[in-house]
C-alpha cells in the first residue's frame, strides 16, 4: 500500500518535472539517488567513479525527462537503464584501466584503501566476488536481490524475457556461490 | 553453501549507500544544472526529404492516372454493359423457371393422350379399360409404343 501511494506521488513528481519544474525533478533525486548510487558502485567498484556517474545518470535523465513514457515500467526503470548505459559506455573510454571483453568483466578489479574503508570487509569481498560474474549476470543479481526489482520491471531494463532471466539468475547464484566457497578456503 | 545463504549474503550489499556530503552538494549541482539547461523537446525533423520526392513521385501518378482513363475510355467492353448481362441472365433463369410447371403440364397431357388411346384399343380388344391400362403403366416398354404399333392394332380390328 505504501508503495502505491509512493508510486502516485512519484508519478506526479515526474509530471512535474517534465513541464520543467527543477524542484520536482530534485525531489525525484534524493528518492532516487541512493539506489542508482549502490547499482553503479557494484558495478564499478569506485567511490569516485560511482558518485560522477551517478551524478551523469540524473543529468542525462533531467534532458530526456520529456520524452519519458511509463508504459507501465516505472520510472525508477527508466533511471536504471540510464544507469546501465553510462556502466557500459565508462568500461568502453577506460579500456586501459577495466577490460570487457565479449561482455564479461574481467574480475582484475582492486579495491581501494578508501574504498575499502567505506565499505564493511564482508561487502568488499562481496563486491569483489560480483565481478567475476558476466556483466548481464551482475545486472540481474544487483536488481534482484540487493535493489529487489521485479522480473518484470527487470525485464524492462535489460530487454530480456522473464525466463530468460530467471536461466541468467540461476546460473549467476551458481556461479556466485562458488566463488564465494573457493573464497571460504582461501 | 546454500543458494539462500548467497542471497541472504546479497543482502548485506543494500547497506552501501552514498556519502551524505556527496548527495547535498550533488543535489545542488543537479538542481542548478536542470535550472541553467531546461529541456527543450526536439523538433521532429521529417526524414523524407519532399522537394527531392516529390517530383518523380507526382509525375508517376499522373503517367498512372492517364494510363488507366485512356484504357477506361477506349475499352469496347464497359463495366456497365457486363453488369447487364448478368442481370439478364438471371432475368431468363427466372423465366424458365417460371413456365417450366406449364411445360409438364403439357408433357404430361400428352402422356395422357396417349395412354387413353391405348386404353380404347384394349377396349376395342374385349379387354377391361382399367385392367389395360394399369398393364400399360406397369410395363413402360408397353406404354411408350410407337404410331406403328397402333396402326397395326387398329389394322387387326379391321380385319
Amino acid at each position: 500500500m505504501d508503495r502505491e501511494i509512493d508510486l502516485k506521488d512519484i508519478d506526479s513528481l515526474v509530471k512535474r518535472a517534465k513541464e520543467g519544474e527543477v524542484e520536482a525533478f530534485g525531489l525525484i533525486y534524493d528518492r532516487f539517488l541512493p539506489q542508482i548510487y549502490r547499482f553503479i558502485f557494484l558495478k564499478v567498484s569506485s567511490k569516485t567513479e560511482a558518485e560522477d556517474l551517478s551524478q551523469q545518470v540524473f543529468m542525462k535523465a533531467w534532458q530526456a525527462i520529456y520524452r519519458f513514457e511509463s508504459e507501465g515500467a516505472p520510472f525508477v526503470s527508466w533511471l536504471y537503464k540510464i544507469a546501465r548505459n553510462l556502466v557500459i559506455d565508462f568500461y568502453r573510454t577506460n579500456k586501459s584501466e577495466f577490460q570487457l571483453e565479449e561482455n564479461i568483466l574481467v574480475g582484475d578489479l582492486k579495491i581501494d584503501v578508501e574504498d575499502k574503508v567505506f565499505l564493511k570487509q564482508s561487502q568488499a569481498k562481496l563486491t569483489k566476488s560480483l565481478k567475476e560474474l558476466t556483466n548481464e549476470q551482475q545486472d540481474v543479481i544487483i536488481l534482484r536481490f540487493v535493489e529487489d526489482l521485479s522480473y518484470s520491471e527487470i525485464s524492462k531494463i535489460m530487454k530480456k524475457k522473464q525466463p530468460a532471466l530467471r536461466i541468467l539468475q540461476h546460473r549467476a547464484i551458481g556461479k556466485l556461490k562458488k566463488i564465494l566457497e573457493e573464497d571460504q578456503f582461501k | 553453501m546454500k543458494a539462500e545463504e548467497v542471497k541472504n549474503e546479497l543482502n548485506k550489499l543494500k547497506d552501501i549507500n552514498p556519502d551524505v556530503g556527496f548527495c547535498s552538494s550533488s543535489r545542488q549541482r543537479i538542481t542548478s544544472y536542470a535550472l541553467l539547461n531546461k529541456p527543450q523537446k526536439e523538433e521532429v525533423k521529417s526524414s523524407i526529404n519532399w522537394g527531392y520526392w516529390f517530383q518523380p513521385v507526382a509525375v508517376g501518378l499522373v503517367v498512372l492516372i492517364a494510363v488507366l482513363g485512356s484504357k477506361t475510355l477506349l475499352s469496347p467492353s464497359q463495366p456497365g454493359q457486363q453488369i447487364e448481362i448478368e442481370v439478364s441472365s438471371i432475368k431468363n433463369s427466372w423465366k424458365l423457371a417460371d413456365i417450366s410447371p406449364y411445360i409438364e403440364e403439357i408433357f404430361e397431357d400428352k402422356i395422357v393422350e396417349e395412354g387413353n388411346k391405348k386404353v380404347s384399343l384394349d377396349l376395342v380388344k374385349g379387354n377391361t379399360g382399367g385392367n389395360a391400362f394399369d398393364s400399360r403403366m406397369n410395363n413402360s416398354v408397353d406404354f411408350n409404343l410407337g404410331i406403328t404399333d397402333v396402326d397395326r392394332a387398329i389394322d387387326s380390328l379391321t380385319f
